[in-house]
């Protein structure tokens, strides 16, 4: 795995000098420690003025606390360092980007639900607004904002963000290129959608995942019934077209 | 307000970073073709479900967020959310999604397909809920409560299976 090689390399060549430094001046504060000269590289327990530059005087001893702050932003250089090199170019491998989103939309509902103790919901913004439409936005209300910016920064980023009437091109072989028609899948299809997550209290994002994530039974019925409805209708959809 | 719009923003990141705003992917899934949904859904789930135990057991909150288990509600809606989702490769969050990737089908009739269904259901609540909502009502429980065990346990057994099957599946 090339990317934690890199991380570990810009780890240690981060560390390294902080860490002689702090193994010495920790050995001169606290002496008597017997094993301090273990710990350096190489260098003997009272000889921290050959290594290093002197000390500029009345300068206090550098605190433990503070080495260890700057070793761990080290780390988290290392790693931007690291993501930059390797891990960049697993994110964008189309299977390794499912599984970092992924990963990180399981940050975001632990946040959510372990931090804030409220569920990552969608559809309970659109009960919301189809009946109060101009009033307060509520909690879900403003996720549904914050999901629309974020969609777009995405895709602004991924360049896949463009003006269009059609899904792609599975959509057009099957359906073809009629607007109207796909208009009115789309609005039976939402309608449909909201309905079954009023039913079921919850849809996707706010019963499947938010549900999942506290491992309540109500999500895992949820999804099954999903795919139960969900296979025979694509099924019928596409029975009569031979596989693409 | 801010925590809301800042989890929001990254949800949305990740819908469309996953690829979830694609049409051809939801539809997909349920043809077997392209298991992109679920190797999203899991992986965040077994994240989300170690993460929240471990945000309980760290003092951050003194509970999490449970939704209430109606077996019949549950399972009822999710066929006729399945069917819709089949249909027009919608689901609530992602229609918002794509509206912000730019679908125009989605700001038109999606987020108004949406509205209507939500008016719908206020129509037809009356009727069904009655019927489907007290059968076999549990609460808001977890696996855990369920079967008497420590939820951390549940969590990590959870996402080990789910590494097992993303590993299993992976030359799928």
């Amino acid at each position: 795995m090339a990317w934690i090689r890199t991380l570990t390399v810009c780890a240690l060549v981060a560390v390294a000098p902080l860490d002689a430094r702090a193994q010495c001046e920790a050995g001169d504060a606290l002496e008597g420690v017997e094993d301090a000269s273990e710990m350096t590289f190489e260098a003997p327990r009272s000889s921290c003025a050959d290594v290093l530059p002197p000390p500029i005087a009345l300068r206090p001893a550098r605190p433990i606390a503070m080495t260890r702050a700057l070793v761990i932003a080290a780390l988290v250089l290392g790693g931007v360092l690291a993501w930059q090199v390797g891990a960049g170019r697993l994110l964008r491998s189309p299977r390794g980007r499912v599984y970092v989103a992924g990963a990180g939309l399981g940050v975001v509902l632990a946040v959510a639900e372990g931090a804030l103790s409220r569920p990552l919901s969608a559809s309970g913004a659109f009960d919301h607004l189809a009946v109060d439409p101009i009033g307060a936005p509520t909690w879900p209300v403003w996720l549904m904002i914050g999901v629309l910016i974020g969609s777009f920064a995405s895709s602004r980023h991924a360049r896949e963000a463009r003006l269009r009437w059609l899904p792609d091109a599975q959509w057009v072989a099957r359906f073809g290129r009629d607007r109207a028609l796909r208009l009115g899948i789309a609005f039976v299809g939402a309608m449909l959608v909201q309905i079954g997550a009023d039913i079921a209290g919850g849809c996707t994002a706010g019963l499947a995942l938010s549900g999942g994530a506290v491992l309540a039974p109500a999500a895992f019925l949820f999804m099954a019934g999903m795919f139960a409805g969900g296979m025979p209708v694509a099924w019928l959809i596409y029975r009569r077209r031979r596989p693409s | 307000m801010i925590a809301a719009l800042v989890l929001g923003f990254a949800f949305g990141w990740m819908l469309q970073r996953g690829g979830l705003t694609r049409y051809d992917v939801i539809v997909n899934v349920f043809r077997l073709r392209d298991l992109t949904v679920l190797r999203f859904l899991l992986v965040a789930l077994a994240i989300g479900a170690v993460g929240v135990q471990a945000a309980l057991l760290l003092d951050v909150s003194s509970s999490a967020w449970v939704p209430t288990t109606r077996p019949l509600a549950n399972l009822v809606g999710g066929v006729v959310f399945g069917v819709g989702m089949a249909a027009a490769g919608y689901c609530p969050g992602t229609i918002v999604a794509q509206a912000g990737e730019g679908h125009l089908d989605a700001w038109i009739a999606g987020l108004t397909g949406l509205i209507a269904g939500a008016l719908v259901f206020r129509v037809i609540q009356p009727f069904v809920m009655p019927v489907l909502g007290p059968v076999g009502a549990m609460g808001r429980v977890t696996f855990g409560e369920l079967l008497g065990v420590s939820p951390v346990l549940v969590a990590v057994i959870f996402a080990e299976l789910v590494a097992i099957v993303l590993v299993a599946a992976r030359h799928r």
